[in-house]
């Protein structure tokens, strides 16, 4: 499978014949959108908590600018270093001369897909610095080089006698299928790390700009070691990530861990900023633009308001059948299908937003209620309209149906040519054809009196 | 409708969190029970400015540190990030926590308007836990296995 | 109520009896039914195909041939939304005062009058996507159908999942659109029921042709068929 987003399409077909990895999927999805309607139905103020949550975004993404300095101001009087990134590239230039300046060697990295934006862990990997993922999924998917297939659960696809064989070869540990023995492999080659590792890295789930607090949800605690025991923390986020105040992350927490992983509440969420006691000396947050602003001035400027919860990709039913790396992108799914065009461009991945039957299921369950159909049919119209993906035989046929549709004495004349065809037109396929066409068409039974 | 305390003890043990509420007098004896079959060695308890390093604490068996707050809606704990037993919480292989049931807020918000509020603090619900593989859920995945909150009651 | 029928291209090209039925169902609760001869369709595969121009056009006709229009009704969930929710889109919004409903929407509020004789039956709702997420309409065909007694209505575990239909989507991915579409074929197959109902023709169409192609037999009807053909006689004026 290529992971490249033009190869979309290709990559689908080939999902489609893996059953293994449907049945991993649809399991590990089914599972966790039980536990989240579990919550949803014995909460009920959930449907105010979704509309408080969807209202903060949007206010934060209306005044970006306004919050992004607050948040600023608090962290730097704080003694944090804040630091702005245009482009990934530059976010990965200073991520390593920051730890070049450190004579860091070892970093541990907590799960963060703005981090996967960068392929940083690679990167760092690259240039001699030894760069371990902490989070399990994450830390399994770097053992069997592979990008993650969805963004909370990066290891979903894998079943886990995949898992056990992985960790027995590459752990060296004797083989097991048991996932107590197995996470235990995980915490003990990591504890280690934790220990001699000189930076730390991390996103950020939210950014508060009342505060300057760094918030970090996690169950494992995999955060909060790599975020405190290292002399130095880096912490990279989207400049979208930003709350104005601490009582709109108090009620973005209500709708985070229940959308994310059917829970109603995370094992640790951390608040942080410089000052932790034994903690890092010091402290740096770079804010990454990436095609973030190109979107917030664009009509799909609501898909910033994303909260990374997954949701969408749990209930799609072409995630489902195709799986996250099929997208071969950072991001899959709904979320993905926007973000991908989005922040980069319609010519760049031109199939994102066609992977869809436009169920909408993703915009019923989204917490903070962005309106997905309507950004995948916008990407849609600007993947017509870019120059560079011209397709004139379709942008013809559908001048040519508009002008069928203006035209009712037209259509009819071509359409009882169309009604004595012999036979039944494919549809997509040899095995689904459609029906023959009636012999008369209603409207014209109307116009010849068939009806009072 | 439950009070405070008894919401706080359904939600903490949902998450797989083992509450014991005592009276203030036997909390001595209800820490000596929990940890009798570990050997003392193995066991630290944080009193204000008593130093460990975190190498050694990383070693324990058990931690025993006291809470800044209670949330009872989600059956959490708060640690303050500016007091130095925080890693207690976090690098033995089990968590005792101490908490008062006067300082239990319904609800993070409130917890968060609050004047005991710090800037850096963790939010603590169960123990470490991960469901990376197969949705099955496993303790311990990098914190501590297990929590015990002791709820001193007044 | 004076209702102006829209007859979506895909009935009046495929299933002219689902409009035929409709007005039936109109005049039957008592309404005055006008049917524009000159309407084609409301541009919504254009729409979401991205041709937003060529949508714009179609919807150009659609809003001159209605000009005048009070009440608009249509048995589509998809068309009917597209006209409702997004020819604002494409800048050709109606105005306020112009109500757009769904038939079986329409009729459970304004249909209070019609009566139905005992149909012994088992059918099988199938919730048509854009019907129920962006119509909101989940209560009302059940409403409408349970007026009808003795028809068993029968739920399908994940009766909310996706057709594969999709529009374009059945031809441009249509890999993926024939497995979900096998996927509710197979769920329809286990559950003995007579008939497929929907409030979708596109849905119906894609379930029907896609059961004959993997050989299984099962009958899709829209539910104003089912509706009229259960109207007591004295009822049709």
């Amino acid at each position: 499978m290529d992971f490249s987003p033009k190869a979309i399409k290709k990559n689908f077909a080939e999902s489609l014949r893996d059953l293994t990895l449907r049945k991993n999927l649809t399991k590990a999805t089914t599972h966790t959108i039980d536990k989240r309607n579990a919550i949803k139905v014995s909460s009920p103020e959930w449907d105010h908590w979704r509309d408080a949550g969807a209202k903060s975004r949007r206010e934060s993404l209306l005044h970006l600018d306004r919050y992004l300095t607050q948040f600023t101001e608090q962290f730097q009087q704080l003694g944090g270093e804040v630091i702005h990134a245009a482009t990934t590239e530059e976010a990965r230039q200073k991520v390593l001369q920051i730890i070049q300046e450190e004579q860091g060697r070892i970093v541990v990295k907590a799960k963060s897909m703005v981090t996967e934006e960068l392929a940083l862990a690679t990167f760092l990997n690259d240039h001699g610095i030894e760069t371990w993922e902490t989070d399990l999924g994450e830390f399994i998917i770097q053992l069997a080089g592979e990008h993650p297939s969805h963004i909370t659960a990066p290891a979903i696809h894998k079943n886990r006698l995949q898992i056990a064989k992985l960790l027995h070869e590459k752990l060296g540990q004797p083989y097991s299928e048991d996932p107590v023995v197995l996470t235990g492999y995980a915490r003990q080659f990591l504890r280690e790390k934790y220990f001699a590792a000189d930076v730390g890295i991390s996103g950020a789930n939210f950014i508060i700009a009342e505060t300057g607090q760094i918030i970090l949800v996690e169950n494992e605690a995999n955060i909060r070691l790599s975020t405190v025991l290292p002399r130095v923390h880096i912490a990279i986020t989207g400049i979208e990530k930003v709350v104005p105040t601490r009582i709109d992350f108090a009620n973005l927490m209500r709708l985070l861990p229940a959308s994310a992983t059917g829970q109603k509440m995370a094992g640790y969420v951390s608040a942080l900023t410089p000052g932790i006691s034994g903690g890092p000396k010091r402290q740096v947050i770079i804010l990454l633009d990436a095609g973030r602003r190109q979107m917030l001035y664009s009509p799909k400027w609501e898909m910033l308001a994303c909260i990374r919860c997954g949701a969408c990709l749990n209930i799609c039913p072409i995630f489902n059948r195709g799986g996250g790396h099929a997208y071969g992108s950072v991001y899959p799914g709904p979320m993905g299908a926007v973000l991908t065009p989005g922040l980069t461009s319609a010519h760049a991945a031109p199939d994102h937003a066609f992977a869809s039957s436009l169920c909408g299921a993703c915009v019923d369950i989204c917490p903070v209620k962005i309106p997905l159909t309507k950004l995948l049919v916008q990407t849609r119209k600007e993947v017509v309209e870019d120059k560079n993906h011209r397709h004139l035989g379709e942008a013809a046929l559908w001048n040519s149906w508009a002008f069928l549709m203006r035209h009712p004495q037209v259509l009819q004349f071509f359409r009882t040519i169309g009604s004595k065809l012999p036979y039944r037109i494919p549809w997509g396929s040899k095995s689904r054809r459609l029906p023959r066409m009636a012999e008369k068409t209603f409207l014209s039974q109307v116009r010849h009196g068939q009806f009072d | 409708m439950a009070s405070l305390t008894e919401q706080f003890i359904i939600e903490a043990e949902a998450v797989h969190s083992v509450v014991h509420a005592i009276r203030r007098e036997a909390l001595e004896e209800t820490i000596r029970l929990l940890v009798e079959n570990v050997a003392p060695e193995k066991i630290f308890r944080s009193t204000l400015g008593l130093r460990i390093d975190r190498s050694s604490l990383a070693k324990m068996e058990i931690g025993i540190s006291t809470m800044l707050a209670g949330i009872a809606d989600t059956g959490s704990l708060v640690v303050d990030l500016s007091s130095p037993d925080h890693l207690v919480s976090l690098l033995p292989t089990r968590h005792i926590a101490i908490l008062h049931e006067s300082n239990l807020y319904a609800t993070l918000s409130e917890f968060l308007m609050s004047p005991a509020a710090p800037l850096r603090y963790t939010q603590i619900t169960g123990p470490s836990k991960t469901a990376d593989i197969e949705k099955i859920l496993v303790y311990g995945a990098h914190g501590p296995v297990r929590l015990d909150i002791v709820l001193i009651q007044n | 109520m004076k209702v102006h029928l829209f007859v979506p291209c895909l009935v009046d090209q495929f299933t002219p009896q689902v409009a035929a039925a409709s007005a039936k169902l109109l005049k039957a609760a008592g309404h005055e039914v006008i049917i524009p001869t000159n309407q084609t369709c409301c541009g919504q595969p254009a729409f979401n195909s991205g041709y937003w121009n060529e949508a714009r056009r179609v919807a150009d006709h659609f809003k001159s041939v209605f000009q005048g229009a009070e009440i608009i009704v249509g048995p589509s969930g998809s068309c009917i939304s597209m006209v409702k929710n997004h020819f604002e889109e494409v800048g050709m919004a109606f105005d306020r005062s112009v109500k757009i409903y769904e038939i079986v929407e329409f009729l459970n509020e304004y249909g209070s009058t019609l009566k139905f004789k005992p149909t012994p039956g088992k059918v099988i709702f199938h919730d048509a996507c854009h019907a129920l997420r962006e119509m909101g309409l989940y209560e009302q065909p059940r409403q409408m159908l349970r007026r009808v007694p003795d028809l068993e209505i029968i739920e399908l575990d994940d009766h909310q999942a996706c057709c594969g239909f999709g529009g374009t989507f059945s031809v441009k991915m249509s890999d993926l659109s024939l497995d979900m579409a096998g996927q509710k074929v197979n769920a329809i197959q286990r559950s003995g029921a007579d008939f497929v109902v929907s409030l979708d023709g596109g849905c119906l169409m894609n379930i029907q042709s896609t059961a004959e192609g993997l050989g299984v037999r099962l009958r899709t009807k829209h539910v104003v068929e089912i509706l009229a053909d259960a109207l007591l006689p004295d009822m049709d004026r």
